[in-house]
């Protein structure tokens, strides 16, 4: 049951009518059964997986056995996510070295939200083990923190301290709540669906060949790939959100306008928060973050950047694709020191311009295939410079460029701080309306998001 | 919650759905407006049925100046023989006028599958507008798709029907295509059997004998064009293309109104004038439109 799938909002609105009307005591209760039917409509097999996983962080954090909770997560990860990955790399170095390598691929299916639930649970038996936060005693209430339904399958990535609470009170929503969860829920169907899943052919055909493409073309794809990820797991979150709010859950931002990022230091404090977050917390700081000698904390950087493209896929694209970010990150740091944003608007323009380059370059390797794939294109874009094409159509591309400006017109009108204190009521309701109204007419049907493979 | 914010909140919801209900029906009337004007839903002498081929071979304007009679143009990506009689249909109920002539497409692929499978999908900007288009969609659309596009109306069009409403209100039927047909490609895609194969589907064969009665018993005319194609695929299935031709010259035979007229033959080995091995461009349009002109001929009102 995806979001974008009007059955999810058939299930939304039972469980929220559910919740308003049931006495507050059952209200987890409710919240844990439509949290496990929803994971369920993905593949009932996995619920295991989620109930092992809950029980293992449970029960690690009473006993106050971090390593093993550690130990077990990040093999459930090695498992399901990374088996084949490292697998079929030693098959292929045993095969240069001519060298038998008798274990076999293994058809392994790989559960939505592996990632993000593993390391949410995680993330509460560390804070436990370093009396940031108090054991969680009822098993039931752990068990929605670890599966709550708008959260699990692709973030974002809660904490135990902000989230137990909430589901301790099981308060009804406020107005607020509710009215800010129908804005976020309406604009994150924008994202997903007119803006993300309408670029999402033109990338396709683009990517597919990039032989039969010219550069103009290659190049627009790859910029429409940086635009889709963006719509793609932004308008996720923002539904995520905004659903959690219909139960009076508040779930952190994942995303802080991360395109009018001036360097890539700061694109990392505006894109995937909560991961970005996760890392600095618990890996970053554990290692020594920066307050160690120079090599250690280029060491602490890139071990940080290059873990997280793993986290994002069993691909050496994914690999590369966070040591692009290392790297330039580094290299931003050790060249311009935590000095962010100019005084000039044009500096800091032409500083969100090559900021956009650079994250731009690095999306291919993680859009592509192969590395291969990913360095034939580059090299097509920069030796065979052409005409881009329209794709299918010209109306349809016209409609595209249409999706993308809204897209960025509305967050650069955010981003300038024209927020609901100086936006009239009657102009936000017919703002809101008017974007339903794009999304009742330019929408695609979508199968998937694209985070949810992670 | 107190009951003033609450209150608040439901009247600015209402407001929100009074907005969007409004802007639905404005744009619907708008939309609805440009495609009648594409698809030239008003009375003419002749109208023009097909899919992409007709769209793409027919130049409305030059037909008109040289048949020397109003033509209308109803042609849409990927309608098969059935959607052509739901087509017709509507085409009648919605202008209240019968055309004295119908041309109409034909081919040995024209009974095979492969068109478009939701092909109902193309109607329902129409839903609430034809008895027949409202009850084709019904039986072909489902439940939840439906009473969807029935609520929600800006959710009919999708973005060849909102370029059919631009061109429509541009009063553009020309053919604007501006590929050339790679036939080094289309030689590479025969000898690996991946074309689109001639086949005699019964159901679609028993709607267009439908189709013939109906316009019998309707006294309109009925010119069955076939359309070029690239000789090449003319020629891939020889044995299968001849009984398909031979099955339509045999319905069309028991019907006095019918013409069947070849503008297949004299066009088929000029790639020049196509764009892939079904569609011509825009030369291969005013060509066949010239050749057609020449051929239909309608007796002369007393």
């Amino acid at each position: 049951m995806l979001f974008t799938d009007i059955n999810y909002f058939f299930f939304l609105i039972a469980c929220a009518l559910a919740y308003a009307c049931l006495p507050q005591k059952f209200r987890g209760w409710l919240l844990l059964a439509a949290s496990y039917v929803f994971y369920a409509a993905f593949d009932w097999r996995f619920t295991f997986l989620l109930l092992a996983q809950t029980l293992i962080c449970f029960f690690c954090a009473k006993y106050r056995k971090t390593a093993l909770a550690v130990t077990l997560s990040l093999l459930e990860l090695a498992v399901f996510k990374y088996f084949n990955f490292f697998n079929d790399s030693f098959r292929q170095l045993f095969e240069s070295l001519r060298l038998p390598y008798l274990i076999p691929h293994l058809d392994i299916l790989l559960p939505v939200g592996i990632s993000f639930f593993t390391f949410q649970s995680l993330g509460y038996v560390i804070d436990v083990s370093r009396g940031k936060i108090q054991q969680e005693n009822n098993l039931p209430r752990f068990a929605l923190f670890t599966a709550f339904f708008p959260q699990i399958a692709a973030g974002p990535i809660g904490r135990a301290d902000e989230l137990l609470p909430q589901f301790k009170e099981s308060k009804l929503p406020s107005v607020q709540q509710i009215s800010d969860g129908i804005q976020l829920v309406i604009w994150g169907l924008f994202q997903k669906m007119v803006v993300a899943d309408r670029l999402a052919s033109y990338i396709n055909r683009a990517y597919a060949s990039p032989k039969t493409a010219t550069g103009g073309t290659l190049l627009v794809a790859s910029i429409f790939f940086s635009i889709q990820i963006y719509a793609d797991f932004s308008g996720y979150s923002d539904i995520a959100r905004g659903s959690a709010k219909f139960f009076g859950i508040d779930l952190r931002n994942n995303f802080n306008f991360p395109y009018f990022a001036t360097s890539i230091p700061d694109f990392w404090k505006r894109w995937h928060i909560s991961l970005t977050s996760w890392f600095r917390d618990y890996l970053y700081i554990p290692l020594g973050g920066n307050r160690v000698s120079k090599p250690k904390w280029i060491r602490n950087q890139l071990v940080v950047f290059l873990l997280s493209g793993l986290w994002h896929g069993a691909n050496w694209t994914f690999i590369f694709w966070g040591a692009i970010h290392g790297v330039f990150n580094l290299m931003h740091v050790l060249l311009f020191g935590k000095k962010n944003e100019s005084k000039s608007r044009i500096v800091n323009l032409l500083r969100c311009i090559v900021t956009f380059a650079i994250v731009n370059t690095a999306w291919i390797f993680f859009r592509a295939p192969t590395f291969k794939r990913a360095i034939q294109i580059i090299t097509r874009i920069v030796t065979h410079p052409g005409r881009p094409t329209f794709g299918v159509a010209q109306v349809t591309f016209a409609l595209n460029v249409i999706a993308i400006l809204v897209l960025f017109g509305v967050d650069f009108a955010a981003y300038n701080s024209f927020t609901k204190e100086r936006c009239p009521d009657a102009v936000r309701i017919t703002g809101y309306a008017l974007i339903a109204c794009l999304i009742a007419l330019l929408a695609v049907s979508s199968r998937s998001f694209i985070y949810l493979q992670f | 919650m107190s009951s003033t914010p609450k209150t608040s909140l439901i009247k600015k919801c209402l407001a929100g759905l009074l907005v969007f209900a409004i802007v639905n029906i404005l744009c619907l009337k708008l939309f609805n407006h440009g495609l009648k004007q594409y698809y030239c839903l008003w009375p003419a002498d002749i109208l023009v049925i097909g899919h992409s081929m007709s769209e793409m071979a027919i130049d409305r304007d030059l037909l008109e100046e040289l048949s020397g009679h109003s033509v209308a143009k109803y042609c849409m990506n990927g309608t098969s023989i059935p959607d052509r009689l739901v087509m017709i249909r509507h085409y009648i109920e919605s202008t209240g006028h019968k055309p004295k002539a119908i041309l109409y497409d034909i081919g040995p692929r024209s009974f095979s599958g492969g068109l478009a499978v939701n092909s109902h999908a193309l109607f329902y900007p129409f839903i609430n507008e034809s008895p027949t288009v409202a009850k084709y969609v019904r039986d072909s659309a489902s439940f939840k798709e439906y009473w969807l596009k029935n609520l929600i109306p800006l959710s009919r069009y999708d973005d060849s029907r909102i370029g059919a409403v631009i061109r429509g209100y541009r009063h553009d039927w020309k053919n604007r295509s501006v590929k050339q047909l790679n036939i080094e490609l289309f030689k590479r895609q025969l000898a690996k059997g991946s074309f689109w194969k001639v086949q005699l589907n019964p159901g679609t064969q028993a709607v267009f004998e439908e189709t013939l009665e109906f316009l019998e018993k309707e006294d309109i005319r009925l010119f069955l064009v076939h359309l070029p194609n690239v000789d090449l695929l003319n020629n891939a299935e020889p044995e299968k293309s001849a009984a398909a031709l031979n099955y339509i010259k045999d319905a069309i035979s028991r019907h006095p109104n019918v013409t069947f007229i070849d503008a297949n033959s004299a066009f088929e080995s000029r790639y020049e004038l196509f764009i892939d091995p079904l569609h011509l461009n825009p030369k291969g349009q005013l060509e066949v439109t010239k050749y057609l002109g020449g051929k239909i001929i309608l007796p002369q009102q007393p």
